[in-house]
């Protein structure tokens, strides 16, 4: 039988995450009960959910992240292995069979910054891939990069060309490059 | 009735057995109550489900040993309620890929350890008004690529 007042997805998934005030949410939960079809609406909401964090655990999305994520992956036993980078920098690095994520770290100063687009160079300068408008803090120092893991470990040896640049309008400035210069393990 | 006890405890106990031993622990008093006659209109079993499901998470979060008297008192097989099936990994994976960086962030962050809006804000440097658009934006696209549509 089709519900006659289904449930926006929206308001299942902030019920999902504690969102939803009190009296909203045992109204919700009310529904949730006598309704099969929003009750199932939710599962699919759970499963989505559930999809994205086995994603995230398998390291293979390319993400800009913060320290408080990294934490959380450490506390649960996964094993990050992180370069750091000054602007102009240059990194030897590598990656092992028992790195479940892959993480760079590019220092910048990013006061002032209205947008931050991060691109992924070959050393010519040619973009293969650009991040637009990545999160960021503004009184960070640094933007963390978690790069995919299994190309990584598939990958030959590979000079990657990262820029950090503040977008303005039509314009844009150069924060930072940082090289990366990875070998197979 | 189980599948919707199990999201219940999913979402107020947040952990799998424990969801688990909640479905369990609430069709078993459900049975007893019925049998015994004290819910008085059939029609509102839903009702007298959620209760017992308020009911009980409230008991669990106490520490109550209710659950252990009560298996001790009328045994009952565990309700074989396994976790629904992941969504396909490799199409969500796509379609993740073709998300605003923000918005992947902001889902990722969200949904790898069911974190509320208030802490990703402060991670990312956002309000928690702009992080619960960015994710409502987010799951809609994410929805709809999943079943068939572009992003």
């Amino acid at each position: 039988m089709s519900c006659s007042h289904p449930i926006d997805p929206n308001i299942l998934g902030d019920y999902w995450l504690a969102e939803l005030p009190e009296a909203e949410e045992r109204a919700l939960e009310e529904h949730l009960f006598a309704c099969g079809e929003c009750s199932r609406q939710l599962q699919a909401v759970v499963q989505l959910g559930q999809g994205i964090r086995t994603l995230s655990q398998q390291g293979n999305l390319p993400l800009i992240v913060t320290q408080d994520f990294l934490d959380r992956l450490t506390r649960q036993g996964f094993r990050t292995r992180e370069y750091t980078v000054p602007a102009g920098g240059r990194v030897e690095c590598t990656v092992t069979p028992q790195d479940d994520f892959l993480i760079g770290r590019m220092v910048a100063n990013l006061r002032g910054v209205q947008r931050l687009d991060l691109a992924m160079c070959e050393p010519s300068g040619e973009e293969r891939l650009r991040l637009r408008d990545i999160p960021f803090r503004a009184d960070s120092t640094e933007v963390i990069l978690n790069y995919p893991v299994g190309p990584a470990r598939q990958s030959g040896p590979d000079l990657l060309v990262m820029k950090l640049l503040a977008v303005t309008g039509q314009n844009e400035r150069l924060l930072g490059e940082y090289t990366f210069n990875h070998t197979p393990s | 009735m189980a599948p919707r006890i199990r999201l219940y405890g999913l979402r107020h106990l947040r952990d799998e057995q424990a969801a688990a031993d909640l479905v369990q622990q609430v069709l078993l008093i459900t049975i007893q109550s019925v049998r015994a006659g004290k819910v008085r209109d059939p029609e509102k079993i839903e009702s007298f489900v959620l209760g017992t499901c308020r009911m009980t998470v409230l008991e669990i979060r106490r520490g109550s040993a209710r659950r252990e008297r009560l298996l001790d008192q009328f045994y009952m097989p565990p309700v074989s309620e396994s976790p629904a099936p992941l969504p396909d990994l490799d199409q969500l994976a796509g379609c993740l890929a073709r998300l605003a960086e923000r918005e992947r962030s902001v889902v990722v962050m969200t949904f790898y350890q069911e974190q509320s809006s208030e802490a990703v804000a402060g991670a990312l440097g956002l309000s928690n008004e702009n992080i619960r658009v960015i994710r409502h934006r987010a799951l809609g696209r994410l929805r709809k690529c999943m079943t068939g549509g572009s992003v």
